[in-house]
């Protein structure tokens, strides 16, 4: 019961490491955003904005039944880290060749700029 | 010896070449954006009535767990053979659960002594199966090798988890509580120049 129980919870979950790299930001803002509504931009956006922040993701897959790894698993966990730090968007959303690594056969590395439109 | 470190880095080259996951390429600077009078509004996420908090940071500490686990590994070795002397399964049964309380994950810590207790067990239980093992052995050498296998099951495991599954936390990155500094040079109409330090907030 319990092995079902851990393969079924093990099935649904990708493993998720976070960082930030704060060299480039220029502002800090005191309320949350909704992370759902935090829009999500490939290339810079012709807006003046603040930085908050370069956000980086890395998902990977952590056993032989759980999900692999993908770019919508990124942009959430993108999402989720931005909208805690009062991001409107993130620009520059790029990701890396999926592939093995040290820490799993199967992983996914993205990142991405979190902004605050002015 | 020489043989031992070529097959080391032949093998660390393998496994090298086993890495295929590449990163993105890096975030260029932030250029400077003019308002354009006319653009279209962007979408702006709602504020939320939560207060900011840091941003969360992911970092493992295998760095330390693994080496104090593969030194610690030799006296429990000698623990194996001489269980009279049970202070050789200190090291191992407490100092990677110290590191995770110093990297404040109790949670980790507890796990590991308990998996721990059970290697210190299972170490012990191998010592005691070998003796057995060689005294009913009629052969002139005796290799134990089923209890050799269960010792280095009961210590391998319990590394393993250790460094790859607990040795981790997840913190609020510490440079977000201090305010960012942009720093300006602008030349003077009359000569000379100006620095600033600017910040928003």
């Amino acid at each position: 019961m319990i092995v079902v129980l851990g393969l079924a919870l093990a099935a649904c979950t990708v493993d998720i490491a976070r960082d930030v790299d704060l060299k480039y930001a220029n502002a800090r803002v005191p309320y949350q955003t909704d992370p759902a509504a935090v829009q999500v931009y490939e290339t810079d956006v012709a807006v003046p904005y603040d930085v908050l922040g370069d956000l980086e993701v890395v998902v990977r897959q952590k056993n032989a039944f759980s999900e692999a790894p993908t770019k919508e698993h990124a942009i959430a966990a993108l999402r989720a880290q931005a909208g805690r730090i009062g991001a409107h968007a993130i620009v520059l959303v790029d990701f890396g060749k999926q592939g093995m690594s040290w820490w799993s056969y199967n992983e996914l590395r993205g990142h991405g700029r979190a902004i605050r439109f002015r | 010896m020489r043989s031992g470190f070529v097959s080391a880095f032949v093998a660390l080259a393998l496994a090298s070449g086993c890495v295929t996951v590449t990163s993105p390429r890096p975030l260029p600077p932030p250029r400077p954006v003019a308002p354009q009078p006319g653009a279209p509004p962007v979408q702006r996420a709602a504020d939320l009535p939560i207060p900011t908090t840091a941003p969360l940071v992911d970092e493992r500490y295998v760095q330390w767990t693994l080496p104090v686990d593969l030194l610690a590994v030799i006296p429990l070795t000698y623990f194996m053979v001489q269980p009279d002397r049970y202070y050789l399964a200190a090291p191992s049964l407490l100092l990677p659960p110290l590191i995770h309380v110093a990297y404040g994950n109790s949670e980790s810590a507890t796990i590991s002594v308990l998996m721990r207790v059970a290697m210190v067990g299972g170490v012990y239980l191998a010592g005691r199966s070998a003796e057995d093992e060689c005294n009913n052995s009629e052969s002139f050498v005796c290799l134990p090798m089923r209890s050799i296998l269960l010792g280095e099951t009961a210590m391998i495991l319990p590394i393993m988890i250790d460094s790859f599954y607990l040795a981790k936390r997840t913190r609020g990155d510490d440079n977000w509580n201090r305010l960012p500094i942009v720093p300006s040079v602008a030349p003077m109409p009359g000569g000379g120049m100006t620095f600033g330090a600017a910040t928003q907030f």
